[in-house]
């Protein structure tokens, strides 16, 4: 196609700008031709404009015109010269494309060298130091003379180290199968406050001490998501804002129907806490795989809002964060509702 | 002292396993793969079966079947996280209910509880008209449902999916259970309904239903009727 059109585009511009009487010249626009189309389009394509260049040149230039007969011995050699000289152009053109792409794969396989270390440096760091800590305090009790007070401690440090394992491994092997594609978003027509019931229910004990307060819009319509994915979205944003605002400070969970600026219908979901609010610039890269904000240490390697993205996304939806009015953060999370809903036909009268 | 099997393969599991169990009461039996599950099954008769769904050399959802063809104990699954199909499977195969690893001594010892109490009604006629969970309670007779002493108004629809919940209080009810039964089996899959009704449910019967106190979301899998055990 592109062979086609570039060697009709040379033929048009030589015959109108030479007449059939100059051939260097119109050779020299279908070489140009050739070379555009080795440049932009690749081996293929600037080989098939070759051959088309000659048949245009010998058809309309060659005396006889408008045949493909060839009276001059001489033209056959610039028909020659002319492929030649095509082969030669789109071979280097090739080489050097080539050439830059394997320039750019190792820039990246560089950048994802770079990255994966200190991915594992991070993670390796944050699995050792909670196996370190069960180690230890493991073999204090076995080998015994401690006092039942310290005796109950170790063994609750033992549970919390092992606990936070857990957490880090979930992260870790969610994480992993979002980015591998291995997991299958089963969208289900669902009520958001069931959904909002079990993540709050999984998370029971970590909340409590902690004002919660909880404001569904009544009017919230049935909504398209795989509850186990967006049910691990809200215990991550939960646990998030668990682990970064005070013991004690309030935090708000809100829900309405929303639309986005090019008009998707949806549902907002908003956590709003009163921590410290996360700092100017930051507000995308909190996102990102294995972020965590300065100052943030020892907590876990970076993952839960990552994965909360990522769920988000496998559902067409978004999640950000930005500066609450009064101080602290609110993260704004956006599901789209595509498609109907199923109809229920609902007979059925309470009892006298 | 009731006999309890344990089918699981990782002999840290068992260790665990065991010390929780015999140091709350319970005699332990252990089978290292299916089919010595299977066969101590039939051999010591025993009150309720842990069951790990991934063994070595027979699928833990077939063992359940096959267990299920002659043996009334109650089974109580253990599965990994991410396994939601697997504990789906095993439950409409007749599985009682289901723990996810990791898991805590305290969590088991209530399942346990919770299964062996519902295979002893069952065994039993059971000839009272109501059930109470917490502030909860169910007259089965005049088929009236109250709220910490105050009556509330259901649809007919709303009570017959109250009232199998609470018959089966503690336990988990999957999608499907819970439809067959309340809608019948041609509503196998419209969990839709399902999911509307328990959401009318909550409103009507929890002080908030965002966060409900009794009538829980198993994302996935189904619902459970909270009691304290």
């Amino acid at each position: 196609m592109v062979a086609a059109v570039s060697a009709l585009l040379a033929t048009a511009i030589s015959w109108l700008a030479f007449g059939p009487r100059q051939l260097a010249d119109a050779v020299m626009v279908y070489l140009l031709s050739i070379v555009l189309v080795s440049l932009r389009f690749g081996y293929g394509p600037s080989l098939l404009a070759a051959v088309l260049s000659v048949l245009c040149f010998d058809f309309f230039f060659i005396p006889p015109l408008l045949t493909f007969a060839v009276q001059d011995l001489s033209h056959v050699v610039t028909f020659a010269v002319m492929l030649f000289v095509a082969l030669v152009i789109s071979g280097l053109n090739q080489r050097v494309r080539a050439q830059a792409a394997a320039a750019t794969r190792a820039q990246l396989q560089v950048e994802t060298e770079q990255m994966r270390s200190s991915l594992l440096s991070s993670v390796s760091h944050d699995l050792r130091t909670p196996l370190a800590v069960v180690t230890g305090a493991a073999s204090a009790l076995l080998q015994g003379g401690i006092d039942a007070t310290t005796r109950r401690e170790l063994t609750e440090t033992i549970l919390q180290e092992a606990q936070r394992l857990e957490r880090l491994l979930r992260n870790l092997l969610d994480m992993t199968r979002l980015e591998a594609g291995a997991v299958v978003v089963k969208k289900e027509w669902q009520p958001l406050e069931e959904v909002v019931g079990a993540a709050l229910n999984r998370l029971e004990e970590a909340l409590t001490g902690r004002p919660l307060s909880i404001a569904l819009a009544p009017d919230l319509p049935l909504v398209p998501l795989d509850a186990v994915l967006v049910q691990q979205l809200l215990i991550n944003l939960l646990e998030n804002a668990l682990k970064y605002t005070p013991a004690g400070s309030p935090l708000e969970l809100r829900a309405h129907a929303a639309k986005t600026s090019d008009g998707a219908l949806g549902v907002e979901i908003v956590l709003a806490d009163r921590g410290s609010g996360i700092p100017a610039g930051e507000e995308r890269r909190i996102f990102d795989k294995f972020q965590r904000l300065r100052g943030a240490d020892g907590v876990g390697v970076g993952l839960g809002l990552a994965i909360c993205k990522a769920i988000a996304m496998a559902h067409g939806g978004t999640i950000s964060v930005s500066h609450r009015a009064g101080g602290g953060a609110e993260f704004r999370l956006f599901l789209p509702i595509t498609g109907e809903p199923p109809a229920l036909e609902v007979a059925d009268r309470t009892l006298p | 002292m009731p006999q309890l099997l344990v089918i699981e393969d990782d002999s840290q599991m068992r260790k665990f396993l065991r010390a929780s169990l015999t140091s709350h009461g319970y005699r332990v039996i252990e089978a290292l793969n299916g089919s010595e599950g299977l066969a101590h099954a039939a051999s010591y008769n025993p009150e309720l079966i842990l069951l790990d769904l991934g063994l070595p050399d027979i699928d833990g959802l077939e063992v359940t079947k096959r267990l299920r063809e002659w043996a009334s104990a109650p089974i109580i699954v253990i599965s990994a996280r991410g396994q939601e199909d697997d504990k789906i499977h095993a439950l409409d195969a007749g599985a009682d209910d289901y723990l996810t690893k990791p898991f805590g001594t305290g969590e088991l010892l209530a399942r346990i509880r919770v299964a062996l109490r519902h295979a002893a009604r069952s065994g039993a006629e059971r000839n009272e008209p109501t059930i109470t969970v917490g502030e909860l309670s169910i007259d089965l007779d005049k088929r009236t449902v109250h709220v910490a002493g105050k009556e509330v108004h259901l649809t007919p629809t709303e009570y017959k999916l109250l009232a199998l919940l609470l018959k089966h209080a503690g336990k988990v009810l999957t999608h499907r259970q819970l439809l067959k039964e309340v809608w019948g089996p041609g509503y196998a899959n419209n969990t839709q309904y399902l999911r509307v009704y328990m959401v009318q449910l909550r409103h009507k019967l929890e002080l908030d239903a965002a966060r409900p106190r009794y009538l829980l979301t198993e994302p996935g899998v189904g619902y459970r009727l909270k009691c304290d055990t």
